[in-house]
């Protein structure tokens, strides 16, 4: 059993369907590059399995259960994490309040210690700013109290919406190592979107390609790399 | 040579500024987590004190008594009115705009409904007062002060360090914080936004009640009483930046000094009637706006210091003090 399922899914924004008819499932243990042309409609699908959007047609299904127009907090409290592209941290808050918020759904208080030491321990910057105002943070250290946030919930699967954006080239690097790091050394599920398709899909086990709102094309990364008309429309004639 | 008004004055600046700072933190709080300017919240105040009409005549001076009904009162009446009018709107993501003619709506049908029922017992109590006696305890620097003033300085205290260390180190006080820093991220982040959205209108409701209470215990007690004082509760708010409950506390005192030392330095010096001192806190409204839209709130870097260390906080004590998130309406349709 798939652990994300979307079937024949029409979503948007008031009365506009973004998303046309898209079909996805993610298994467990996958690391799937979601990617395409500015205007695809990435962001609103992912919003969309968040219930952040209207749903007109499809359904939704998480780890079995139908999440179909569901609440946000409630998604939440199925250990589905998501990592904004903007607005991602409680700015006003410390950076250890921003952490024990994401830790909202563990009740046991013991269980969120040790989960909040194993997330400055991935991230120790995070450690040591734990005083500081989140929006004094640089953009980096940003992403990752996002991506920090996020892990506090034990998610089974982890949705990242452009996390390099408008991050320097190194910091967006060390930031792409962590995913691995995580992925690999906590299991977690991921869907990654991301403007740098290459490099998405050098990490990635399989990739997705939007187009329009429809999905264009889905296959492992190599598939993608290999199919000469995604590279002409979209990833540019670079190969990695 | 010190004015012997000065110090009376003073007094009176500073038990009604305290009484200013509960009745406005609620709005405050509305304000900070749902983004709404609920002119309803001057009704609570109205129902607070009618309350206390009803209790103290059948426990006179029992003003503990009259406070916690008050508070539970006004509470259900915050969440009722949340559940019935707000929710459902909100739930449409309607506009603020149509948020704000509801609430003015709300404030009109409560007002009338106290009205209805006032002017329907024999005799009525249109017009009226608490059962609540008033003495002086105290003489600092020959100014008397009197039990309902020595209390309302304590409340006022007591409940912004209570609400400090609810906000700053308990789990549901840092929820409502993010609520209000970030609607969005809060929901999926899992916090529980309608149950921490519930306790924002029973601490709302019930601090607009307590401040009825103490509100109608000098003056008579109408179905106007809020009402009559919307203007200054929301010159309170908007001198604390909408948002800053340590600016709430400023604007209070601020608001309470302009209505008593101010106007009447204004008077003894320049003649000016005592008549103008509802001028004061709408003048107030209108400098802020022109001059520090953000408020008067310590804001920067060395004020929030300041009080994190005050209170021995890791938080901020603002509850959205850099910059206006966008209103949960907003954020649904984003």
């Amino acid at each position: 059993m798939a652990l994300l399922e979307i079937r024949d899914l029409f979503a948007g924004y008031g009365k506009m369907a973004i998303i046309q008819g898209l079909s996805l499932s993610v298994d467990s243990g996958d690391f799937v590059a979601l990617v395409g042309p500015n205007g695809s409609g990435k962001s609103t699908l992912i919003k969309t399995i968040l219930g952040l959007t209207t749903i007109f047609e499809g359904k939704v299904s998480f780890d079995g259960v139908d999440i179909t127009a569901g609440k946000p907090e409630k998604i939440a409290n199925m250990k589905l994490g998501y990592v904004p592209q903007i607005s991602n941290v409680f700015t006003d808050m410390t950076v250890k309040e921003n952490l024990e918020m994401g830790g909202t759904t563990i009740r046991d208080r013991e269980r969120r210690r040790a989960v909040f030491n194993r997330v400055t321990n991935l991230f120790p910057i995070l450690d040591s700013r734990e005083r500081q105002r989140a929006g004094l943070l640089s953009g980096g250290e940003r992403q990752m109290l996002a991506v920090g946030r996020a892990l506090m919930a034990e998610p089974k699967l982890l949705i990242l919406d452009e996390p390099t954006a408008a991050l320097a080239p190194i910091v967006a690097e060390q930031l792409f190592q962590k995913l691995a790091e995580i992925q690999s050394q906590m299991g977690v599920t991921m869907v990654l979107v991301e403007q740098n398709a290459r490099k998405a899909l050098s990490l990635a086990s399989k990739g997705v390609v939007l187009i329009q709102g429809k999905k264009a094309f889905e296959g492992t990364p190599d598939e993608i790399m290999k199919d000469t008309e995604i590279i002409r429309m979209f990833l540019g004639e670079l190969t990695i | 040579m010190v004015p012997t008004w000065l110090f009376p004055s003073i007094i009176n600046s500073i038990a009604q500024g305290s009484i200013y700072v509960v009745a406005s933190i609620g709005l405050t709080l509305t304000l900070a987590v749902v983004k709404l300017p609920n002119f309803a919240h001057a009704e609570f105040l109205t129902v607070g004190a009618y309350v206390g009409v009803v209790i103290s005549r059948m426990y006179p001076n029992n003003i503990l008594l009259v406070s916690i009904c008050a508070f539970v009162v006004c509470s259900a009446l915050a969440v009722a009115i949340h559940h019935v009018v707000y929710k459902p709107l909100m739930n449409r993501k309607v506009s603020i705009y149509f948020l704000v003619l509801a609430s003015f709506a709300v404030a009109q049908f409560v007002r009338y409904i106290v009205f209805a029922w006032a002017a329907s017992l024999t005799p009525n109590l249109l017009d009226t007062q608490q059962d609540i006696s008033i003495y002086n305890i105290v003489s600092v620097f020959s100014a008397p002060i009197s039990n309902i003033y020595a209390i309302a300085i304590v409340l006022a205290i007591v409940t912004s360090a209570l609400l400090a260390i609810f906000f700053n180190f308990t789990h549901l006080g840092k929820s409502m914080r993010a609520i209000a820093n970030n609607f969005d991220l809060a929901r999926i982040s899992g916090i529980n936004v309608s149950f921490a959205v519930n306790i924002m209108w029973i601490i709302a409701g019930g601090l607009g009640g307590l401040g009825g209470v103490f509100l109608g215990t000098y003056t008579v007690v109408t179905p106007v009483l809020g009402f009559n004082t919307l203007l200054d509760i929301f010159a309170v708010v908007i001198i604390a930046g909408l948002t800053s409950f340590v600016g709430t506390i400023i604007g209070g005192y601020l608001v309470g000094f302009s209505t008593n030392t101010i106007i009447q330095a204004l008077y003894v010096y320049f003649g000016v009637p005592f008549g103008y001192a509802p001028l004061i806190p709408f003048a107030m409204i209108v400098v802020v706006l022109l001059v520090k839209p953000t408020g008067l709130a310590p804001n920067s870097q060395s004020g929030i210091a300041f009080f994190r260390k005050l209170l021995g906080s890791r938080g901020n004590q603002t509850l959205n003090a850099s910059k206006p998130s966008p209103t949960p309406q907003q954020d649904q349709k984003n």
